[in-house]
């Protein structure tokens, strides 16, 4: 990483007491260059001319955005420095390959005695890059394809594609995304996609078929995403066996929605933090652009961490949710709640908590669901410094509750059903990171406030997941 | 509890498989008698049936093993009562419903109220999709769902309530020979002319078929269901057919029932049967339905005595002895 040549300063002179008799001997010239090497390191320096090189499908207009931090620079450090940011700055546009930075004096009839070239040496990424997978999971295997053009139009668009062709199922995905330029954080992208989901807790198959676009932009420090997503979805039975609450919501709808939501992020890690704090806020109403779903749905997700003495962290979050039908009907089984599992509330089942029919969880309108967690280095510390690392442990107490909400009754009435009857359950486990996208846990658990219906898992349990309680 | 319930389903889907595999079968050799019946004259109708009747009959010998075995597990299962929260389901009345599905929809009802079982009528616009086959109309009784006549007729059965138990195998065999004949000629027919026909497609089944939706879905599914009807036109060698040999067909069709009904007040003498509610379901709602021409009406209403036959069931099932079984199609008691 970061390997920032400064050529200008490679014929170093010795500094020593022979050089100090040669420089007696020699004459005018030699002093010069002394003079100018003492200029490179201590005082002003300007940049004159940034370079940049191995440009393809590139447009320049885009680096400019990007590099012009380096102009500001005033002496030799504030160069590096800088070079190095507009360097992180041109990778993380994901368009180039490689990055190198070399900083030289600048040459030339115009050149000034203390100017500065900087060059950037880049090489882009190929016109297309491909991926193949095979993936087998439970009675299915499934080949995904994935194509990916970085840098479509020379701005740093990025359009991806990804094919999924299964046993059971085929998806795919069409995804186009595009940065504002000089501003990588806010930026837009439409995706149409088809996918397809069983659901075996609720029985239940879902195709979804849908457009959307969506807006990102920063905030201060928070992060704001605008969304609008139209779906076609199509709901069956997995079997012939299922409830008939079920079948009864079998069919065809199209939503169209409008959603918001905005993070504040300052964890170190989003899988295994050592400080800081999330806090996620989500809300979508459906309805109002078209289709025949309306309603409205709020969710929020907060945690927090803090360090304590032994490298012991004790973590805390906090999710709930409600979902308002909007008009004459009720709200689809798609669109409720769903809690429990091995990284929401251990010790039941995955998503079976709440309502059910005939075995089949129908989820619910509101929920609310909560965890402390203190999370310890294993025992012994084997494997400290490397693999070691990866692997946590944690003693955790989790609690929530689903339900359904028949409105009329009034907000006392909705907070009063979701406190009683309350799911909860305490555990122990070991936690490993996998990568930065997802972790595994291994767990005994111990659920507790278990109602008639819900599914437990009492003892063991293992599961992966993405978001966790 | 929960066991119970899958032990039950369990029985329900045996009883219902057999149904299908004859259902199948039969439509195998069905459509290598169809040729025949088509290319024959009006006269030689009644030949041609006793030919099918034949090739039928063969068929059932060779499931009569499978059958008797499933109908033996089926009666050990008849214990339970028909429960007072039956329901049939279809799709809604007055502004989806097309006149194939209505068709087949009055059948069951009607087979349902000749064999004094009562029913709920529940109108939903997702009733295609709720449907285990894909078609409606379907009844749940129960913690079972059974969809289409045949296999409701057979679940019925294993009830214990049945209208063909006084025939003999002969009479059996060309009842369901003649059930076969209308499956295949007047609901393909009602099929072609509703999905084939652009003028219908386009002013009358594509419209109500997609009321229940919003734009653009309405046309997406409109359009997809077309299309799948269009292929299975195809599939049974309807594809190149004209609206003219269309109509002919149906007048043929309608030409062997009444041939074969007379003077009599139901096919099979004095009792009601499947059959009957077959014809009836069909009849009825294509002499009552309005459609861009009523040339299809007018093909059927040739024949006088099939629609003496229908104002007949009409009066004794659906008649008003009281007022509240003018929607009678709703009313939950027998109307004997």
């Amino acid at each position: 990483m970061g390997t920032v040549h400064a050529r200008a300063l490679d014929p170093m002179p010795m500094q020593g007491p022979e050089l100090g008799v040669q420089a007696d001997d020699i004459d005018l010239p030699e002093p010069e260059t002394e003079a100018k090497q003492e200029v490179l390191e201590n005082k002003d320096v300007v940049v004159q001319r940034v370079h940049v090189d191995g440009l393809g499908r590139t447009k320049e207009d885009i680096l400019t955005y990007e590099i012009a931090g380096v102009f500001k620079a005033k002496n030799l450090i504030d160069v590096m420095k800088k070079s190095h940011e507009a360097r992180q700055k041109l990778l993380r546009l994901g368009i180039f390959r490689k990055v190198e930075v070399v900083i030289d004096t600048s040459q030339g009839p115009d050149a000034l005695p203390n100017g500065l070239d900087v060059t950037f040496e880049v090489k882009e990424l190929r016109r297309m890059t491909g991926s193949y997978n095979t993936m087998v999971g439970n009675n299915e295997g499934s080949m995904v394809l994935g194509l990916k053009l970085p840098n479509v139009l020379g701005r740093a668009e990025k359009l991806t594609f990804q094919f999924s062709y299964g046993t059971k199922e085929t998806s795919y995905g069409l995804s186009f995304f595009k940065p504002q330029p000089g501003h990588f954080e806010r930026n837009f992208s439409i995706n149409a996609y088809k996918v397809t989901g069983q659901f075996p807790w609720s029985s239940l198959r879902e195709t979804d078929r849908g457009i959307s676009t969506e807006v990102s932009f920063p905030v201060w420090w928070t992060n704001h995403t605008l969304k609008w997503e139209g779906v076609w979805r199509e709901l069956g039975c997995l079997a012939r066996t299922a409830s008939f609450a079920v079948r009864e919501e079998s069919g065809h709808s199209l939503k169209s929605s409008l959603s918001h939501a905005m993070v504040i992020d300052t964890r170190n890690s989003t899988i295994l933090p050592r400080k800081g704090a999330l806090l996620k806020i989500n809300q979508e109403l459906a309805g109002y652009t078209g289709g025949d779903v309306s309603y409205l749905k709020e969710d929020f997700e907060i945690q927090l961490n803090r360090r304590l003495p032994w490298d012991s962290i004790l973590s805390g979050s906090l999710w709930g949710g409600m979902l308002l039908p909007i008009g004459e009907k009720p709200t689809s089984i798609a669109d409720r709640f769903y809690l429990g599992g091995p990284t929401s509330v251990r010790g039941f089942s995955m998503y079976s908590i709440g309502p059910q029919s005939e075995g089949d969880y129908l989820g619910g309108e509101a929920y609310w669901a909560g965890g402390v967690h203190l999370y310890t280095p294993l025992p012994f510390r084997p494997g400290r410094g490397g693999f070691g690392d990866l692997f946590r442990t944690h003693f955790f107490l989790n609690a929530g509750n689903l339900c359904n909400l028949n409105y009329g009754e009034g907000p006392k009435a909705h907070l009063k059903k979701l406190a009683e009857c309350i799911r909860w359950s305490y555990g122990a486990g070991i936690v490993l990171r996998l990568g930065n996208i997802a972790r595994l846990e291994l767990n005994y658990c111990i659920p507790m406030g278990v109602q008639s219906g819900d599914r437990i898992c009492d003892g063991v349990q293992f599961g992966a997941g993405i978001r966790f309680l | 509890m929960m066991h119970r319930v899958e032990g039950n389903r369990s029985l329900g889907k045996a009883a219902v498989a057999p149904s299908n595999t004859a259902v199948y079968e039969k439509s195998v050799v069905l459509n290598s008698t169809l040729p025949a019946i088509q290319s024959c004259k009006c006269s030689d109708v009644a030949h041609v049936m006793s030919r099918y009747m034949v090739l039928y009959i063969n068929v059932r010998v060779s499931l009569a093993n499978v059958c008797l075995r499933k109908s033996l597990h089926m009666l050990s299962t008849a214990a339970e009562p028909w429960p007072e929260n039956a329901t049939l389901y279809q799709p809604l009345s007055e502004e989806q419903i097309l006149l194939s599905d209505n068709a087949s929809s009055l059948a069951v009802q009607t087979y349902l109220r000749m064999c004094n079982l009562p029913v709920r009528v529940s109108c939903r616009a997702n009733a295609e999709f709720m449907s285990p086959s894909g078609k409606v109309p379907f009844i749940h009784v129960g913690n079972q769902v059974v969809s289409e006549l045949g296999p409701i007729v057979q679940f019925t059965r294993a009830k214990g309530h049945s209208l063909s138990e006084g025939l003999d195998d002969v009479q059996r065999a060309e009842m369901k020979a003649y059930m076969e004949l209308v499956n295949n000629m007047l609901l393909t027919a009602e099929l072609y002319i509703q999905w084939c026909d652009d003028t219908t497609a386009t002013e009358v089944s594509r419209p109500r078929y997609s009321s229940p939706y919003s734009w653009p879905l309405n046309h997406i599914l409109a359009y997809q269901k077309q299309w799948e009807v269009r292929r299975k036109m195809n599939a049974v060698g309807w594809g190149g057919k004209s609206l003219e040999q269309v109509y002919e067909d149906v007048s043929q069709c309608c030409q062997a029932l009444s041939q074969r009904l007379g003077t009599q007040l139901y096919f099979f003498n004095k009792q009601p049967t499947e059959l009957d509610a077959l014809v009836y379901g069909h009849i009825f709602t294509i002499i009552t339905t309005q459609l861009t021409n009523n040339e299809l009406a007018e093909r059927v209403q040739n024949f006088s005595n099939l629609l003496s036959f229908c104002k007949r069931i009409d009066q004794t099932y659906f008649g008003k002895p009281d007022e509240s079984s003018a929607s009678s199609r709703h009313s939950k008691g027998p109307s004997l």
